[in-house]
Order: structure tokens, then C-alpha cells, then sequence
């Protein structure tokens, strides 16, 4: 009786076919062919380029900071006494470098009293607003000083906050990659337009008769804009 | 395409299940053929059912589910169908081709070994679902494996030691894989070159941090090892035996997936660049053109042609005695209304991309329609034309014994689909109610 017959007679029909003399050879190599696809397939998976697994599947902790840019527009407008005048600005981020965003606008109007008189002639009231219009910037937020004046020759500061929670402090956040660690701060569009700012001067005469009064201001408006880039560095 | 994709589900899940009906109706009514065919048409025929119940409920459950889809009834519900149609799979191996097992109590101990399958990993999946997810769709491999070296063994008998018959053989294995793990080939160049540019931003990105992924790889690699060394081993024979014998439906299938795998290589690699940029940067959304072409050829594959070809396979193969008139009725419902629904399908799908009218495609539908009544008889034809019996040639050369099947015991594999199915309901039921695990 042969191997087979004895195979098949004890009923072990794996047996029989793994002892089969014709095709063994054959069933060898497709056996050696299937492990060989097999492990490279499992290389590919499991082994090649491993370290992007843990990328891919964990989030890393990650420090995000500003390197800050400001670019100034300022204008000077000699305004009448009760005279009103509104500015525009035409902002845009051709004086930043490369991949800058506007992060918030300060506006400082300054001015001093122009009439040399013997005794103090007082300062002139100013009042400066930014005035709200189809401007991309942040409107209502809290932050922001849209108005404000002067009686004592001091500067008047106004705030616009143009990019949404910006406020250039370091802070750490979880994310995949440098990219999604920064991809809150890469929106376009924010505060590129024209602004405007609004001003108005009432003259302020000397109280001494002999003297000589003037009845204008010259007042100086700057508006800086603040330019940001977000940088991440991945914490160990 | 989103839309189509779904609504591709949604008709795989009814031709997997009319498929399925039919085939058991047929198997039970058959009474003629061997017992290893009989209980393998049964086993493929439970497959399908279960796999159109699956694909039919996770259609649904996109409706109804609210919150988490795995404590959802429609959830709990496509897991055990997943479950019980890879125990059908494993099991319908054993015995078709090539009957490993030949053993009175076959059935029985099938039936049993199918029940404690569905229980014990139905279980498993409540408590440690990511472990018993992966485990158990690496199960795929098994019926792979068997039928690959069914094919190799058979194809030599056939191509070098002249068994004509042998070809009976070598041809339902290599048929069974195409209807089982033929979604994976139209990749095939790209999981053994560079998979790792699709699998690391696509695979791995979503195993969950919790989890040991080593698991996933060596359940992956396992799968899509055995089912690229298999196409390239079919493609090698087949195109030795074109060489001898001309093309058959199994060459013709088998060179198709080969020439895709090349093309979709290329396709993949116009991607890899927006793959990248979910490892680098911030993850796209992939080309519309290359989701048309996915889901022209791995999603169509995996829902309309496998079970197309389990229908070849099952009616011209001899497992299903298609010979006596009420079975041939049902042969003939199954065959028309499976073409009527794919190609149907199909056409729709072309509109979708193709700017052409309905009127159009509703005349090209029509056409169709009145093609396949027309050409019933030779549509059938062609299902039937060569009626392999596997049997007789295992007769000839000493490798079937002589077993008469106990049928007077339980439990039978009516008795186990009866069980499963009460199961599934009533853990479902369970699940959608208070959430198990």
C-alpha cells in the first residue's frame, strides 16, 4: 500500500494532498512565493518608513510663537477749529515678508499746541475714531479701543483687533504635524482693505486778551500695523 | 460619487441576498449531486445570505443610526452577519474544490464549529472590539490559502502531467478567489511596491493611539500576501495554459485584474502627493477623477462582480442541479435578475460621469433589458456551459472515499442558520436597547 493509500484510508485528506509525488514541488514554490509576498508586503506596512507611524498616529505637543513685523502709514492734516476729516488707509502686506498675516491695527493720533503764545495757550481738543465699515478686522471685540480724545496734547491710542484672538503671546498647543500645530494662524484675507479713521479738532483760546490765538490744529495720524508669523517648535 | 458609493451598498446587499435565497432554495432542493458539493452550495449560499444582510443593514443603518454606530442595532447586526459570512467562507473551503474533510458527521460538526465561530467572536467584539475586529477579518486568509493551493495543484495536474479534468478543479479555486478577495487585486502592483505612501496616511493614521497596531500589520499583511501571491500565480498559469488551451472565463478575469493592478499603480501615484500631505501638513480631500476610478474598479469589484462570479461559479460547477424544471426557473429568475441589476447599475453609473441624457440611458437600459430576455436561453447557456464535476475527477485518481453523510442527527446547518439568525435579532435587539460591552 502506498504513502497516499495509507493517507486516505486513515481519513487524513490533508495528508493526501501535501503527499501528492506530481505537483509537491509546485505547491512548494507556492508556498515560498506566498511567504515572499507575504514579508514584503509586511515590510512595506510594518517596517518601512516606521517613524511616520507615531506621526501619523499620535499628536505631539507643540510651542507656538510670533515673530511680529509693524509697517507704519501716517498722515498729517492741519483740520480748522469744529473741522472733521476722515482718513483712509489702504493696508495690504506687500511691506511684510513672505507668509505674514495682519494681526491687529494700533492707530495713535498725536498733535501739540502749534500757537506760541507767552503764557500756555491751552491745548486744542482732539477726537479720533476708527470708523467701522466693510474693513476685514474683528468689529465687536472686546479688545478693541475704536475711539477716544485729547484735551492735554497727549496721543490718543486706538486698537483694532484684525486677526481673530490674536495676541502675539506664546502658548502650546497638540497636533499631528508643524503645520496643523500653526493652521489656526494661516487664514487670508484678515485686515487687507482700506481703514479709515476719523478725526476732529475743536480749538481750545487762550484766556489771556493780548494774546494771540490760532484757530487750527495740525495733527499727525499713525497707523501701525502689526504683521505676524506663527512659528511652532515640537516639545520633547 | 459619495451618493453612488452608497447606493452601490445598498444594491450589493440585494444581490448578495437574492443570491443567497435562491442558492439555499436550490441547494435544498437539490438531491442528486455529491455531498461535499450539496454542503459547500449551502455554506456559499449562507455567505451570501449574510453578506447581503450585511451590506443591506449597514445601507440602512446610515438612516437611522443615531450616536455610536457599534452600540447601534443596525451596528450590531452588521458585525454578527460579518462574523457568521466569514465562518460560511472558512468552512465552504474545506469542502469545495477540494474535500478536505470527508467525514460522516461533516455537517454536523460544520454546523457546530460555524455556531461556536459566531458566539465566541460575537462575544469577543462587545468587550475588546479593536483586538476582535482585526482577528477576525484575518480569518480571510484561511479560504485563501486553501484555495490557492488547490488551484497550483490541480493547474500542474492539468498543465503538466495532462490530467484534462484536473482543470475542474483549478478553475473553482481560482474562481473562488476572484469572488472572495478580488476587491484587493485592482492594487495589486501598489501593495508590492510602495503601499506604505497609501497605507501610512490612510491605514495607519487611523488605528487609535490606545491600540498596538502590530496586530493590524501582521492581520493585513496576511490578507493581502496571500491574495497578491495568488493573482500573480493565476496570472503565471493561466497564461501557460492560454498558451495550450486558449482563454476562459477564469484567463480572462485573471489577466483583466492583472492589466488594472498595472493601470491603477498609476492612477495611485497621481495621489501620493495629496497622501503626503496628511503625514507633512493638512489632509485634502483625493481628486474627484480618482474616486470615480475607485469606485469603477474596487468598490464595483467588491460589490457586484464577486458575487457575479460566485453565481458562475456555484451554477457551472455543478453545485446547484439546475436540471429539473422548477430549478432551472429559479437558475433562470437568479441569472436574468441579477444581469437586468448590474448592468443596470452600471449604466447608471456611467451616467453619473458621462454627461448623457436619461432618455438616453433609459433607451440604452431598455435595451439591455430586452437583450437579456431575448438571449435568455443562450445567457443560461453560456452559465452552463461547462459542467465541471469535480467529484468524478477526484473519483479517478483515488481521492474520494466512500462516506455516507449522517443526516439523522443534529445539528444540521439548517438547525445552526435557524439559531444564528434568532442570535443575531436577539443580541441586536440587546445592543440597540442598552448597549452592551
Amino acid at each position: 500500500m502506498s504513502e497516499e493509500d495509507e493517507a486516505l484510508k486513515e481519513g487524513n485528506q490533508v495528508s493526501v494532498f501535501f503527499r501528492d509525488q506530481e505537483t509537491r514541488a509546485a505547491m512548494g514554490i507556492y508556498a515560498l512565493v506566498l511567504m515572499l509576498v507575504t514579508a514584503k508586503v509586511f515590510y512595506s506596512l510594518a517596517l518601512k518608513d516606521s517613524y511616520l507611524h507615531d506621526e501619523v498616529r499620535f499628536e505631539d505637543n507643540w510651542r507656538l510663537s510670533f515673530t511680529e513685523e509693524t509697517t507704519i502709514l501716517s498722515e498729517t492734516v492741519l483740520l480748522p477749529d469744529g473741522g472733521e476729516e476722515d482718513l483712509e488707509f489702504a493696508i495690504d502686506l506687500s511691506s511684510f515678508p513672505d507668509g505674514y498675516r495682519i494681526g491687529l491695527v494700533n492707530v495713535k493720533v498725536s498733535y501739540s499746541e502749534t500757537n506760541q503764545a507767552i503764557l500756555d495757550d491751552p491745548c486744542d481738543s482732539v477726537q479720533a475714531s476708527i470708523t467701522q465699515t466693510n474693513y476685514p478686522a474683528q468689529w465687536t471685540d472686546q479688545n478693541n479701543t475704536l475711539n477716544g480724545g485729547s484735551s492735554s496734547c497727549e496721543d490718543i491710542d486706538l486698537v483694532l483687533q484684525v486677526y481673530p484672538d490674536y495676541s502675539g503671546e506664546d502658548y502650546e498647543r497638540m497636533a499631528h504635524n508643524a503645520v496643523i500645530a500653526v493652521d489656526e494662524w494661516v487664514e487670508d484675507g484678515h485686515g487687507i482693505g482700506e481703514l479709515s479713521v476719523n478725526v476732529k479738532v475743536d480749538v481750545q483760546r487762550s484766556q489771556v486778551p493780548t494774546q494771540d490765538d490760532d484757530d487750527d490744529e495740525t495733527v499727525q495720524i499713525d497707523v501701525i500695523v502689526v504683521g505676524f508669523k506663527a512659528n511652532a517648535e515640537k516639545l520633547e | 460619487m459619495a451618493a453612488d458609493f452608497q447606493s452601490l451598498r445598498a444594491i450589493s446587499g440585494m444581490v448578495n441576498t437574492i443570491l443567497g435565497i435562491i442558492t439555499l432554495l436550490l441547494a435544498y432542493r437539490t438531491k442528486n449531486n455529491s455531498w461535499s458539493e450539496l454542503l459547500a452550495a449551502k455554506l456559499l449560499g449562507c455567505f451570501l445570505l449574510f453578506h447581503g444582510i450585511l451590506m443591506t443593514t449597514a445601507y440602512i443603518a446610515g438612516f437611522f443610526t443615531v450616536g455610536s454606530f457599534s452600540h447601534s442595532f443596525f451596528g450590531s447586526l452588521v458585525n454578527i452577519a460579518h462574523t457568521i459570512s466569514i465562518g460560511m467562507a472558512c468552512s465552504s473551503c474545506l469542502f469545495f474544490p477540494y474535500p478536505f474533510v470527508q467525514r460522516k458527521h461533516a455537517e454536523q460538526a460544520i454546523a457546530v464549529v460555524v455556531l461556536t465561530w459566531s458566539f465566541i467572536v460575537t462575544g469577543l467584539i462587545i468587550f475588546i472590539p479593536y483586538e476582535a475586529h482585526v482577528v477576525r477579518y484575518g480569518f480571510w486568509f484561511f479560504p485563501t490559502v486553501v484555495w490557492g493551493f488547490v488551484y497550483v495543484r490541480f493547474s500542474v495536474k492539468e498543465l503538466v502531467h495532462k490530467h484534462e479534468h484536473a482543470r475542474g478543479l483549478s478553475a473553482a479555486s481560482g474562481l473562488l478567489i476572484l469572488a472572495t478577495m478580488a476587491w484587493l487585486f485592482s492594487d495589486w502592483l501598489l501593495w508590492i511596491t510602495v503601499m506604505e505612501k497609501f497605507t501610512i496616511p490612510s491605514w495607519v493614521s487611523g488605528i487609535p493611539p490606545d491600540k498596538n497596531p502590530m496586530l493590524f500589520f501582521v492581520r493585513q499583511s496576511l490578507i493581502m500576501g496571500v491574495s497578491v501571491a495568488a493573482l500573480l500565480t493565476m496570472f503565471v498559469l493561466e497564461g501557460w495554459r492560454v498558451a495550450r488551451h486558449g482563454f476562459s472565463v477564469l484567463s480572462g478575469i485573471v489577466f483583466g485584474f492583472f492589466f488594472i493592478g498595472i493601470i491603477s499603480f498609476i492612477v495611485d501615484l497621481s495621489v501620493v502627493d495629496v497622501l503626503e500631505d496628511c503625514i507633512y501638513a493638512t489632509c485634502q480631500e483625493l481628486p474627484e477623477s480618482w474616486t470615480i476610478y475607485n469606485t469603477f474598479t474596487n468598490i464595483l469589484t467588491a460589490f457586484l462582480i464577486q458575487p457575479i462570479v460566485l453565481m458562475y461559479l456555484m451554477l457551472n460547477f455543478n453545485l446547484l442541479d439546475v436540471k429539473t424544471e422548477k430549478n432551472g426557473r429559479y437558475a433562470k429568475a437568479m441569472v436574468l435578475v441579477l444581469v437586468v441589476i448590474v448592468s443596470s447599475t452600471i449604466v447608471e453609473m456611467l451616467q453619473s460621469i458621462i454627461p448623457i441624457g436619461e432618455l438616453l440611458t433609459s433607451a440604452f437600459l431598455a435595451i439591455g433589458i430586452a437583450a437579456a430576455i431575448g438571449w435568455e436561453h443562450q445567457i443560461m447557456d453560456q452559465f452552463l456551459k461547462n459542467k465541471n464535476k469535480t467529484v468524478d475527477y477526484l473519483k479517478s485518481i483515488g481521492e474520494i472515499k466512500s462516506v455516507e453523510p449522517a443526516s439523522d442527527t443534529t445539528p444540521t446547518l439548517s438547525f445552526s442558520l435557524i439559531v444564528l439568525f434568532a442570535f443575531a435579532l436577539l443580541l441586536s435587539v440587546l445592543h440597540g436597547a442598552i448597549g452592551l460591552g
